[in-house]
């Protein structure tokens, strides 16, 4: 049954990977960096132990960075929105002064 | 027998969920396919011994970070429309990146040694619970506060960037 967590994160990962290279709008790019996490989220429980204090930790570090990257998303869609930015990423022009 | 069936079957739905992620239309669709791509990984840790760390994942994915982005997208469009033409060489494409990622990534766990894949997940029970209060009284209380740091910052970030959007419309 590990071998099949293993083979979903694995899919979910490559997913995950090909949305990034393929997909052209910035909020379409983050939530494939959301699935990503989640691969590496299944990936990890298929190889820790939670029940020690050191996988528990782990667990809840890869929760939090989740959430600080959806955090880091909606902020950044309703600032582009704000601004009336175009949302795709070859016309993305928010770091030039 | 059923039961391997039934989990081949989630993780099959989990992944299609997956990847019909960017193909919908609307950015809410793609939000709600990635709030049921957690429910299924979560599912999957049911399904495979670790009940509580699917309860948890639930908890953290769905009622938490999917709400979010459910409510803040709303129904905002992808991207504009491509030819048909123009979508089927996207979809061609994105099946071979798919496929050839996914090989690297399952021929690299095939070649990892034996022995890191046998701490298994089965024992994770109610002693999820005892670990995290434990948390408190171990080496890892330190980094425990650096999560909450991490917490207060992203906190401020949305402040800052509040004010950033009041200043800028």
């Amino acid at each position: 049954m590990l071998s099949v967590l293993l083979a979903i994160g694995a899919a979910l990962a490559a997913a995950g990977i090909s949305g990034i290279i393929f997909s052209r709008n910035f909020v379409a790019i983050m939530l494939a960096v959301e699935l990503i996490i989640i691969s590496g989220i299944v990936i990890t429980v298929s190889f820790i132990n939670a029940s020690t204090a050191a996988g528990a930790m782990l667990l809840i570090s890869l929760w939090a960075i989740a959430a600080a990257e959806a955090i880091a998303t909606v902020t950044l869609y309703a600032f582009m929105k704000a601004r009336g930015s175009n949302f795709r990423v070859d016309k993305l022009n928010l770091l030039k002064w | 027998m059923l039961f391997e069936l039934i989990v081949y079957a989630f993780a099959l739905i989990t992944v299609a969920f997956a990847v019909s992620m960017f193909f919908v239309k609307k950015l809410l669709h793609a939000a709600v396919l990635l709030a049921l791509v957690s429910i299924g990984s979560a599912i999957m840790f049911a399904l495979t011994g670790s009940a509580l760390v699917g309860v948890f994942q639930l908890l953290v994915f769905v009622g938490g970070l999917s709400t979010y982005f459910i409510v803040a997208f709303g129904s905002e469009p992808r991207e504009e429309k491509l030819s048909f033409k123009k979508e089927l060489v996207r979809l061609a494409l994105f099946a071979v990146s798919f496929i050839a990622i996914a090989g690297a990534i399952a021929y690299g766990f095939a070649k990892a040694p034996a022995n890191s894949t046998t701490t298994a997940a089965q024992s994770q029970g109610n002693s999820f619970i005892s670990s995290l209060t434990a948390m408190f009284n171990s080496d890892y209380a330190l980094l425990y506060v650096v999560l909450l740091l991490l917490v207060a910052a992203a906190t401020g970030s949305i402040i800052i960037a509040k004010k950033v959007v009041k200043l800028v419309v």
